[in-house]
């Protein structure tokens, strides 16, 4: 009689086979060094590259590039007590024309790359050439198109010698510090060598970690750099693991996986306390600001309508919603911000004014419908199925009826790229937005600015000449203090003029196990992970 | 055979061809943008149609379609400029984590499916019939990120003595062992219902033949009976298993989401998110051949088995 193996035992076999194929790669990390090891559970739905600039948004800068890199400017991420602004970094000083247009940096010197090669000026000029000369042999388009926000207002930038650099801008600009802060310095050795390709695998930067290990979609782990210029670092090795589910990043702290977990379910906070975990959270400049479609009715030229519906919000009830992990905004940044004004009132929950101001508007209850698009998740978007479904009861309260248009993440970015000005997303009344708001003030261009610092017109159709005369003068004032007088100014037309949907700020949420020590956490989307400490409690 | 083979890879060419137009057209009317991802929004129109540009989107569909095949048949499925990669780098590091997770659940799904219809189909109007028409019911209805999030509650963050995912092959066979578990379990639930309730179905059927009574009549044992019986139920729980198996290589997007498994349908989905064209006709066009050649396989095999079949497909 025949034999011949089943089809299950051919499973089994081949099974064994793929499995001890996967092992045979085996490249265990080894014990974690003197510090502990951090392993962080991401709420982005892969590994940030780490390029320069990295994706994944601010998650990337926080986890990746403020890691692996350095800017000429660093922002101040080690205290809790005020908005993290720009400080010495590669460049131990500058100095700046009275007319703010030529800056002249210098160079902190004995600095290496994690290849073992120096950082001098030639770096410095090799980047910004590699990110905004056409012509260069290293020019990289794809990191061009996302760095070009930061190169806003660069004219021109040349090596005066080995230890400074001058950068000129295209005019009076006070915040380009600001902008330094997020561009990195690749070592020029490892890009000519690996090309701009294939550089992420070999990635090499001045920062205090070195990527020692980085597969994408699984995994990358960081080790200190044991050379690092600015201060000794503590924690030995961070572990990145992408996890864009609340309830797995929460098995996974759970489970003693990681360390770390960013935004777990609300749900699940005061359980989280029980069991002794920390709970960190604090005000921070994130908040959900939707935006009205000023480029026509029901918006344009209608102040009361928009008083009326920021009148309708109950902030409380989605605060409760949320467990309060979010509290209610006033304005547009959060108190304590530095552009925060005291001068007017935000928006109270008041049913009975917003009925008032509905019908001065024109509207009777039930005369209104407004479609409004938010996204289905996405990092830094709190829980908008959640909260979209609050406000529109709160409208509902006031006889406004709101169609809900959930959309995926890319879609809404999509949206703010074309302006609801764009045939196809012109039927929508108000869009979600989630502002790092106040975080730096470069970041209130976009959305403030009659015509956006590229030459498009404000996505929303927003358009005040006195925001722009004030957001233009804060720019261009040497004195920081100068500089928020005039935003806080601008806040104030903001807010008086109902430009936003006023809505919630961010509590930024994130719980780590007791056994992490000597964490900050800062009011800022970024963290400094130097001096953390991980072992027994 | 060997004809048999030639002669339905060679059907399998349209069918791949226009599943990638019809998945090219698709995602050229979603709504969003390719370079959404990859610029500000402070950008100037220029710098958009520069990354336009270079990722090809100005030009005309039909030309991006004809760019993007004349590249695939010299085996270049092109460079992702979202993951910074080249799209068939990441094609050969998803479909090998999705092909552990799909083996394993493959055949611990049909293994026990199998052995619950045989059980159940031999077995009629038992207890075993009966419990296995609960699981069997309960596996089709009950969603797998439903049963993934639950196992996850209780066996990662409750109890604690299982991981919660990640492909982590490399760190040794006992933790690869662990980490397949819960996905496995989740991801094989469907498997192995509609196994069983197939192959119970197909027993029946066959128990019922007359060939049946004239075997026991021939005086030959349950046992041998009941290995005829098998024998000829085979055939359709052999082609369901090819779908099953063809759809557990497309990787699942909830399982490998819930539990960190970087696979095909994890890649398909954030590719799809990030308007990642390149990958998504990549992954469909594997996923595609994949689904051919495993029904290949299955009509072969079934050839093999079952002479009838051997017939019929010659």
């Amino acid at each position: 009689m025949r034999t011949r193996p089943s089809p299950a035992l051919s499973f089994v076999l081949a099974l064994l086979l793929v499995v001890l194929a996967g092992c045979a790669s085996a490249q265990p990390s080894g014990p974690p060094p003197s510090g502990g090891e951090l392993r962080i559970a991401m709420s982005a739905g892969n590994i940030p590259f780490p390029s320069t600039p990295p994706n994944e948004g601010y998650e990337g800068y926080r986890f990746v590039g403020n890691n692996i890199y350095d800017g000429l400017t660093r922002l101040n991420l080690d205290q809790a007590s005020t908005l993290p602004s720009p400080q010495p970094s590669l460049a131990e000083s500058w100095t700046m024309s009275k007319d703010l247009t030529t800056w002249t940096f210098k160079l902190r010197q004995g600095v290496k790359f994690h290849d073992g090669t120096t950082f001098d000026a030639d770096a410095v000029i090799f980047q910004y050439d590699r990110l905004r000369t056409k012509t260069f042999q290293y020019y990289d388009t794809k990191s061009a198109a996302s760095a070009a926000a930061l190169f806003r207002y660069f004219k021109s930038w040349r090596k005066i010698d080995n230890r400074t650099v001058e950068i000129k801008t295209t005019k009076p600009y006070a915040w380009l510090p600001w902008d330094l802060a997020g561009i990195f310095y690749p070592s020029p050795s490892v890009v000519k060598q690996y090309g701009n390709n294939d550089y992420n695998k070999h990635a090499s930067g001045t920062g205090p970690f070195r990527m020692t290990k980085y597969v994408d979609g699984e995994e990358m782990e960081l080790t200190r750099n044991d050379d690092y210029w600015r201060v000794p670092v503590k924690l030995g090795r961070i572990v990145l693991y992408p996890q864009p589910e609340p309830a797995s990043r929460l098995s996974m702290l759970q489970s003693g996986e990681v360390d770390w977990a960013e935004v777990p379910s609300p749900d699940s906070v005061d359980q989280l306390k029980k069991e002794g975990y920390q709970i960190e959270m604090g005000k921070y400049p994130h908040g959900i600001m939707p935006r009205f479609n000023m480029f026509r009715a029901p918006f344009k030229d209608n102040l009361v309508l928009r008083q009326a519906l920021n009148y309708a919000l109950d902030r409380e009830g989605t605060a409760a919603l949320l467990n309060n992990v979010g509290y209610p905004a006033t304005e547009y940044v959060y108190d304590g911000n530095p552009s925060y004004t005291k001068n007017t009132p935000g928006y109270s929950y008041d049913v009975e004014k917003a009925k008032k101001l509905l019908a001065e508007a024109g509207y009777q209850p039930g005369q209104l419908t407004l479609t409004m698009a938010y996204p289905t998740g996405g990092s830094g978007n709190m829980y908008p199925d959640t909260m979209m479904q609050k406000l529109q009861a709160d409208f509902a309260a006031i006889g406004v009826t709101t169609v809900l248009k959930p959309m995926e993440w890319n879609t809404i970015i999509s949206i703010g790229l074309d302006g609801l000005q764009a045939k196809q997303w012109d039927d929508i009344d108000i869009l979600w937005a989630s502002p790092a708001a106040g975080m730096m003030p470069t970041g209130f261009s976009a959305s403030f600015f009659c015509n956006r610092p590229g030459g498009l017109p404000n996505a929303a159709g927003l358009c005040d000449p006195k925001i722009d005369a004030a957001l233009t003068a804060a720019s261009q004032q040497a004195d920081v203090a100068s500089q928020y007088k005039y935003l806080q100014k601008m806040m104030d037309v903001a807010l008086q003029n109902a430009y936003f949907l006023f809505w919630m700020h961010d509590l930024n949420l994130r719980v780590v196990t007791s056994n992490v020590h000597g964490y900050v956490q800062p009011q800022s989307w970024w963290v400094d992970f130097t001096q953390i400490t991980v072992g027994k409690d | 055979m060997l004809r048999v083979a030639i002669t339905r890879i060679g059907m399998a060419v349209p069918i791949l061809f226009g599943v990638s137009i019809i998945v090219f057209l698709l995602m050229n009317v979603l709504p969003g943008s390719a370079e959404a991802g990859l610029v500000s929004d402070d950008m100037s129109a220029a710098e958009r149609q520069a990354i336009r540009d270079e990722l090809g989107l100005n030009d005309p569909m039909p030309l991006r379609y004809l760019h993007w095949l004349g590249d695939a048949l010299q085996g270049d499925l092109g460079y992702s400029a979202q993951r910074r990669r080249d799209v068939s780098d990441l094609l050969i590091q998803a479909w090998s984590n999705t092909a552990v997770l799909a083996i394993v659940s493959a055949v611990f799904g049909i293994s026990i499916g199998l052995w619950l219809g045989y059980l159940a189909g031999t077995r009629r109007g038992s207890l075993i019939d009966r419990v296995t028409g609960v699981l069997s019911l309960s596996g089709l209805s009950i969603p797998s990120f439903f049963l993934a999030i639950i196992l996850l509650a209780v066996f990662a963050g409750g109890l604690r003595i299982l991981p919660s995912g990640g492909a982590t092959l490399d760190q040794g066979l006992w933790m690869a062992i662990r980490s397949l578990v819960l996905p496995v379990l989740s991801g094989s639930l469907i498997t192995m219902a509609i196994t069983a309730r197939v192959t119970r179905a197909s027993i029946v059927d066959v128990a019922g033949s007359d060939f049946v009574e004239t075997l026991r009549a021939k005086g030959l044992s349950e046992f041998e009976v009941r290995r005829h019986i098998l024998r000829n139920a085979i055939s359709p729980v052999l082609t369901t298993s090819g779908v099953q198996i063809g759809a557990l290589l497309g990787g699942s997007v909830l399982v490998e989401t819930i539990f960190r498994w970087p696979g095909m349908g994890l890649l398909v989905f954030t590719a799809i998110s990030a308007r990642d064209l390149l990958v998504v006709q990549g992954a469909t066009l594997v996923i595609a051949v994949t689904f051919v050649l495993v029904n290949l396989v299955v009509d072969l095999l079934q050839a093999w088995i079952d002479p009838r079949v051997r017939g019929a497909v010659s």
